[in-house]
């Protein structure tokens, strides 16, 4: 392999492992500390990405100022949902996954009402830069930082502040969490907020290369539980690690066709066949049967596997 | 200082509690002592808020709390360091006493200066997880945690269970220390009876989710007592 293909191919596999890690964090956040399994979270993604369409489309801001007011707009739409409904049914995982449920269908309802059944695209100014013989979108570098940011924060944030600190109080022991003099409640509205936000982030930073649609969120919802699910416990290096060995295998089988398959009938050209591998399609099968994989060996998810090593 | 009066609590619908009232004053020491399952943790989970009182009432300076949720009794002058300890797993010896000192912005710095004093184990494993340290370094740190916030009254659930020996006298003596030097009021829960004697001034005899009997410290042997509450 020449040089370029194989930097372009650290850079593909780079951006497989962002895309995870935008979808799971603030899902992550949510189910890791809170354990409550949200079912709208795809549509915060959504909500995310048409609050930058409607800013730049309707109210003409600048694009960056749309994907700064995103995380905004959808963490306090996730904070008036904890407050409104999820914060009565805490103890009660099935009764706020049928819940929130209910919310992601709303959502998509009144998002299509809004907006219209349609796809609409984001138009971006970013062009490409040369890597030898190849182009390679910039727009995909940005992402990355972004993402890489998101994350660091998020540590920062947990790790050395005093909301940070509290809110760990409260998911290892919130009755004494309150009896030191913490307002939990508050504390799991704030985090759920937390968690809305990052997802509304991440439909920001990607409504650029996505079509915007009201259903767009059902698209990413799948892969965000199964990197979080294969991820375990420890919300950021498990969701970290999971994103990079899920965005690893994904980006690998998207590139490179493993076999051929010869099929019946006539074609042209001939031979008939189908390839294995080599287009993303591939990828996401590859991404999925490998999660399927991790979870039998690991059922505790890879960094419950670390857990239970030590 | 505090005083309960005929607080009532419910488990489902079993009742746990039946009208226990007991007051404590300023620099004062009260033990409350019982045979296991009569309900002495369940008054002083009542007390700070963790189980809704159905009537009855919790006093702090007469300042009703019985209907405030934990944490604003918490903030009001309620201290708490539950049976177990309840350490917060993953936070280490630093974040404890920093969320106690977050109670008290006029001077939990200064308080948390003066624990560390006290406790000079707590300084030495400042910066270490408060899940990693021994039994009895756990039960200063969850004292710790609750002296940081200046309180009023401290609620102690059990504070030698689980203990070796010579610390709990370390922290016995402290108790008392503390107690005389703050005029912090105390409520005791103790099942090492000569502790709850050697400390408090009056004891609290359970029964049932009642008060039975109210006793001085030197009475607790006394044989209609030990054979009517104490013995099993």
């Amino acid at each position: 392999m020449s040089l370029d293909t194989a930097v372009i191919m650290v850079l593909e596999i780079l951006n497989s492992i962002t895309i995870l890690v935008l979808l799971a964090l603030g899902l992550a956040l949510i189910f890791g500390m809170m354990r409550i399994v949200n079912l709208a979270q795809g549509e915060f993604f959504t909500v995310g990405a048409f609050t930058v369409l409607a800013s730049t489309r309707y109210a003409h801001l600048p694009l960056w100022l749309g994907m700064l007011l995103a995380p905004l707009v959808v963490a306090g739409l996730g904070i008036a949902i904890e407050r409104a409904i999820i914060r009565r049914l805490y103890g009660r995982p099935l009764d706020v996954m049928l819940a929130t449920w209910g919310v992601s269908l709303l959502l998509i309802g009144l998002i299509t009402v809004t907006f219209g059944a349609v796809t609409q695209g984001i138009p971006f100014a970013l062009g490409n830069f040369s890597v030898g013989r190849y182009q390679y979108p910039e727009y995909r570098i940005v992402m990355t930082t972004v993402a890489a940011g998101l994350m660091l924060s998020v540590y920062l944030l947990f790790r050395y502040t005093a909301f940070g600190r509290r809110a760990r109080a409260t998911i290892a022991n919130p009755d004494m969490a309150s009896a030191a003099g913490i307002n939990t409640p508050r504390m799991f509205m704030l985090t759920f907020g937390l968690g809305a936000g990052l997802a509304g982030a991440a439909g920001a930073i990607m409504a650029p290369i996505v079509g915007v649609v009201p259903t767009m969120g059902v698209l990413y919802i799948a892969r965000a539980f199964i990197t979080v699910v294969v991820g375990g416990p420890i919300v950021l290096l498990g969701t970290l690690s999971s994103a990079s060995a899920l965005g690893l295998i994904e980006a690998l089988i998207s590139r490179f066709p493993l076999f051929t398959i010869a099929t019946a009938g006539h074609c042209t050209p001939p031979p008939c066949e189908i390839s294995i591998g080599g287009s993303a399609f591939f990828g996401q099968i590859a991404l999925l049967i490998f999660a399927i994989l991790l979870l039998r060996l690991l059922p505790q998810g890879i960094s419950g596997f670390w857990r239970q090593r030590q | 200082m505090l005083s309960v009066a005929d607080i009532h609590v419910e488990y489902g619908r079993t009742p746990a509690l039946m009208g226990p009232s007991l007051r404590v004053d300023a620099g004062e020491i009260v033990s409350i002592i019982g045979r296991n399952g009569v309900g002495k943790t369940t008054l002083l989970k009542a007390i700070i808020g963790l189980l809704r009182v159905t009537s009855g009432t919790i006093r702090l300076d007469g300042e009703d709390l019985s209907r405030l949720p934990a944490h604003e009794r918490a903030r009001r002058g309620l201290g708490y360091v539950p049976q177990g300890r309840m350490i917060f797993a993953g936070l280490s010896v630093e974040e404890h006493l920093l969320i106690g000192a977050d109670l008290n912005r006029a001077n939990g710095r200064a308080l948390l200066e003066e624990v560390l004093e006290e406790f000079p184990r707590l300084r030495e494993r400042y910066r270490q997880r408060g899940d990693t340290l021994s039994g009895g370094e756990q039960q200063m740190l969850a004292l710790g945690r609750a002296l940081v916030g200046g309180p009023k009254v401290l609620l102690l659930d059990e504070p030698s269970e689980g203990i070796q020996p010579s610390i709990v006298q370390e922290i016995e003596a402290k108790i008392a220390s503390i107690s005389r030097a703050r005029g912090l009021a105390i409520v005791l829960v103790e099942q090492n009876i000569e502790l709850a004697v050697a400390l408090a001034r009056r004891i609290y005899v359970m029964e049932k989710g009642r008060i039975a009997r109210e006793i001085a410290p030197e009475h607790v042997m006394d044989e209609d007592i030990v054979r009517d509450y104490l013995a099993v």
